[in-house]
């Protein structure tokens, strides 16, 4: 009997199975003692030395399983001698299905403060990062004073212990949710908590296989403390009368005020300055946001809200310095251009004043500061701000700066000459590339993208649709370098009379872009292709429109993304012939070209401004759309 | 700092369970029948150390003793009596409004943990003796102990326990039959349980909880005991004994009907198990286990003439 039944323990499931679902296991090692005699006949000896010896290591059962097999005459009320403490309290856990087995298991999450985010490889919520958007999310969902807070600045590490990989988003609302246990140290609320729903968008809508899953639950852990489950969902609501609490959620913002009425969000929304290891873990999701992610209103605001709590004293100045240039260019990528300048003017004072400065911190400064000025299309300031302070002094003696400066002040200097049609462009470019090729080729599709542009607006086709090819070739080329590469692409058929579309980029119509400008770019250089339908046409440039205006603001500062969404309707207009829209557009057009100071788009529209007449005119229109530099 | 009244309760119970260990420890090996003074202690499914003490023989029926209950409880009431502790040793109070009578029988010399001078027990029916006429001659100090709630709840403690045992008494059974000691009965498994050997064992899968696992499942089947009794040459019934019990399992053809099982429950009442037939067929499980009660258990099967078997731990 030792041997048969020692084998049956390891037959029936893996130490990850025992240690998570021991209900599972026991009933399966039941099943398999049952159909035998000679084991049958010792179950109700052995079963009760095998919860002993699991409660022993920690492992915990549900009153309502341990009721179900002393009904089934296998145990003895008198066999465990346990108290309310041996009843599981696994936290908030996971539910998964094993479609090979068509078995539901929980998974419970083990939860510890990290300074980064990670989470074990066998968990579904990939990447990591995911957990603490969803955090974001309902803090943010609040619209609450604390929402000034930096929750951004928690990290944790999740941990599973059932050691089976799983697939798709059914696990994310109750990964924030073990997260938020443990920033709360487990309140009873949590103890035996499981979602039933997932996002889907704004959206929290019913997860797979719910009532496979919920029946885990009760199976491992018998009455729950908590169900998050969606409105109106029968085959959720079943399982109600097993839970202490329930709460029906069909959105974040509805999760975020079940979370607030319960005070579990207040650990996250201190507004302290951020000490060390909190702006380590805040800085690395704003690069995230910014540089990997693209999703620049969301970093503006993280951005805003670092600076409005502080740092403490331990913090690096040049952290807090590295923050707020990172806050101009977001200001820049999301078309504040005042605020871009005002922000890259004063790190320009600071750098030159400081005792601490360089040369290379200048140079960055500069041309952080030049960059900012081409949003207001303000091109000679640019060309004044780094041709002779630096570039002639480059000439002379490269190695003044580092490197990754020198490509900064390339490929800003460059992209000003070639809006003003000054020579030397594509050289400066090239000397990026030989720069990037040795020193961070991944960067090298910024640098080409820029060059392919170049040579678009110069007419230089040819040379455009090698630079083009040498990018599509890329086989890792990344989502905002590829969207612009498609961008191009679009702008290189539209300049050869040829109507060319990418099957990625109209399959994004209608979605939320994480940036929208690159598509908006797309979508007018489509519009403007040959043999396009006047609908289709249309239709287009009011999709560019709806895309400019994603990260546009309300309005109250002034933001090129407003510019070029009513250029999309002079666009519209004009191809359309549209005659009110064309006056409207006309109008709006107007109040962006007055002449204004650090502000150079009334010069720089001047003579196709004046083209515009009153009537509703495709050339013309295409004439002022060709002029505006980021086309 | 005021320790509510049920924790002082457990806290008295708990000491009194260590006092009774000591004193059980000290015991002094005696042979014989039961005698006045012997303290005894019994199963009675109550959170409480209580010694039995024999107070004497029923003067109609030697085969009767009464016995009263005392502990080491630090109320006394107006019908205790705490023996002299120069005499004893230790705080003993006898409760003497919870006397009962039980049969010599089953006052057994292994349930035995000591005894108190004969002089004590004379206080003792003095004082029985007075109850039994309704005098009284209780101090004001045991009077208003009397009305104490902590007094209260232990002396109904006490008087559940004198019931439980009163009823287990009334029923025990006359004849122990075949009485068998636990240390006799084999390890060896009878061949109808023993398994064909199997593929490798679990703890060789390197995993630190499923050999804790399988530990714990080759410890409870090596604490396992086993006796075999044939039954008429029709069948074979085998006694499975462990910590909480005895459980029948019989063997026998599937035509043969599993004998009749009589045995007790806790609280003295008989029990006829019913048996469940194996998924094979070939065995017969009876369900329920019969408890241990005062360290025995007593299985009646009902073959013709009736066996009884005794085993004791």
């Amino acid at each position: 009997m030792t041997t048969s039944n020692s084998a049956s323990l390891a037959a029936v499931a893996d130490e990850g199975l025992w240690h998570t679902n021991p209900v599972w296991c026991i009933d399966r090692l039941l099943e398999a003692w049952g159909r035998k005699d000679r084991s049958w006949v010792d179950q109700p000896e052995l079963l009760p030395a095998l919860l002993r010896s699991l409660l022993a290591q920690g492992i915990r059962l549900p009153t309502e399983a341990l009721q179900r097999w002393e009904s089934a005459g296998l145990l003895d009320s008198t066999d465990l001698d346990g108290d309310s403490a041996d009843v599981p309290s696994p936290g908030v856990v996971g539910l998964v299905i094993d479609h090979s087995s068509e078995t539901a298991w929980v998974v419970p999450l083990d939860i510890e403060p990290s300074r980064t985010w990670s989470v074990d490889s066998n968990l579904p919520i990939r990447p990591p990062t995911v957990l603490q958007d969803m955090l974001i999310r309902v803090v943010l969902a609040l619209d609450m004073p604390q929402a000034g807070a930096v929750p951004e600045r928690f990290a944790f590490d999740v941990r599973e212990r059932l050691g089976r990989r799983s697939y798709g988003p059914s696990m994310h609302i109750a990964g924030l949710l073990a997260v938020i246990d443990r920033q709360n140290n487990n309140p009873t609320l949590l103890r035996r908590a499981c979602a039933a729903v997932q996002p889907d968008g704004d959206r929290l809508v019913p997860v797979g296989s719910l009532d496979k899953k919920l029946g885990a639950f009760w199976r491992e852990y018998g009455r729950g403390s908590l169900l998050v489950r969606p409105p109106d969902c029968p085959e959720a609501s079943a399982y109600d009368q097993h839970f202490d609490e329930i709460w029906q959620v069909g959105s974040f913002q509805e999760l975020a005020r079940a979370l607030e009425r319960c005070e579990l969000l207040q650990g996250f929304l201190s507004g302290a300055p951020l000490d060390a290891a909190d702006v380590e873990t805040a800085h690395s999701c704003l690069r995230r946001l910014t540089f990997a992610e693209h999703r620049y209103g969301e970093a503006l605001n993280l951005a805003g809200r670092i600076q409005r709590c502080g740092y403490d004293s331990e913090v690096p100045a040049r952290t807090g310095r590295e923050i707020r240039r990172t806050t101009a260019d977001l200001y820049r990528h999301l078309g504040y251009y005042g605020e871009a300048e005002t922000l890259a003017q004063q790190e320009v004072r600071e750098t030159k004043a400081s005792k601490a400065s360089s040369y290379d911190d200048q140079a960055q400064a500069d041309a952080i500061y030049a960059a900012s000025y081409y949003d207001p299309h303000c091109f000679t300031r640019m060309v004044e701000l780094l041709e002779q302070p630096w570039l002639a002094q480059f000439n002379e003696n490269e190695l003044l700066v580092s490197p990754e400066t020198r490509v900064m002040v390339f490929n800003t200097l460059a992209r000003a000459y070639v809006i003003l049609g000054q020579r030397g462009w594509a050289e400066l470019f090239r000397r990026s590339e030989e720069i990037l090729r040795e020193r961070e080729p991944t960067d090298l599709p910024r640098t080409w993208n820029y060059l392919a542009h170049g040579l678009l607006r110069q007419g230089q086709l040819e040379e455009a649709d090698s630079v083009l090819v040498q990018l599509e070739s890329l086989p890792a080329l990344t989502g905002f370098s590829r969207w612009i590469c498609r961008f191009l692409r679009a702008e290189y058929h539209r300049s050869r009379g040829r109507k060319w579309h990418s099957e990625e980029m109209e399959a994004a119509s209608g979605v939320k872009k994480r940036a929208g400008h690159p598509f908006g770019f797309y979508f007018q250089a489509t519009a403007r292709q040959p043999d396009r339908s006047q609908v289709d046409a249309g239709e287009r440039f009011r999709l560019a429109q709806d895309l400019f205006l994603q990260d546009a603001g309300s309005g109250d500062h002034p933001n090129i993304l407003h510019f070029l969404a009513d250029c999309m309707r002079i666009g519209a207009a004009g191809w359309g012939n549209d005659a009110v829209l064309w006056s409207d557009a006309r109008q709006a057009l107007a109040r962006h070209l007055e002449p204004r100071s650090g502000c150079g788009l009334a010069e720089y529209y001047a003579e196709v401004w004046k083209a515009l007449g009153d009537r509703p005119d495709r050339d013309t229109a295409d004439a002022f759309l060709r002029r505006v530099p980021f086309f | 700092m005021t320790i509510p009244r049920i924790e002082r309760l457990h806290q008295a119970i708990a000491e009194t369970a260590r006092d009774l260990e000591r004193v059980a420890a000290h015991a002094p090996e005696r042979t014989g029948p039961p005698a006045a003074g012997d303290l005894f202690v019994f199963d009675t499914g109550e959170d409480a150390a209580i010694e039995w003490l024999v107070i004497r023989e029923h003067a109609d029926d030697p085969s009767l003793l009464l016995l009263a209950p005392g502990d080491d409880f630090p109320l006394v009431g107006p019908p205790d009596v705490e023996l002299p502790r120069d005499l004893v040793g230790r705080l003993l109070t006898v409760r003497c409004g919870e006397a009962l009578w039980v049969p010599v029988g089953f006052c057994q010399q292994r349930l035995r943990t000591g005894s108190v001078p004969l002089e004590t027990v004379r206080l003792l029916r003095r004082k029985i003796a007075k109850l039994a006429r309704g005098r009284s001659d209780a101090s004001e100090e045991h009077r208003q102990t009397d009305a104490d709630p902590e007094y209260e709840d232990w002396l109904g403690l006490v008087a559940r326990a004198r019931e439980r045992l009163q009823q287990r008494a009334d029923q025990a059974p006359i004849n122990l039959g075949l009485v068998i000691p636990f240390e006799r009965l084999t390890s060896r498994l009878p061949a109808e349980l023993a398994g064909e050997p199997q593929y490798a064992l679990a703890a060789e899968s390197g995993s630190p909880l499923l050999m804790a696992l399988s530990e714990a499942i080759a410890e409870a089947e090596a604490a396992t005991r086993y006796h075999e009794i044939d039954i008429n040459g029709s069948g074979k019934l085998i006694l499975q004994a462990t910590e909480s019990g005895v459980r029948a399992v019989w063997a026998g053809p599937a035509v043969a009907a599993a004998p009749k099982i009589i045995g007790r429950t806790e609280s003295g009442e008989t029990l006829e198990a019913s048996w469940q037939i194996g998924p094979e067929g070939k065995l017969q499980r009876a369900e329920p286990k019969f408890p241990w009660v005062d360290g025995q258990l007593v299985i009646t099967i009902a073959t013709e003439p009736p066996k009884t078997v005794t085993i004791q731990r």
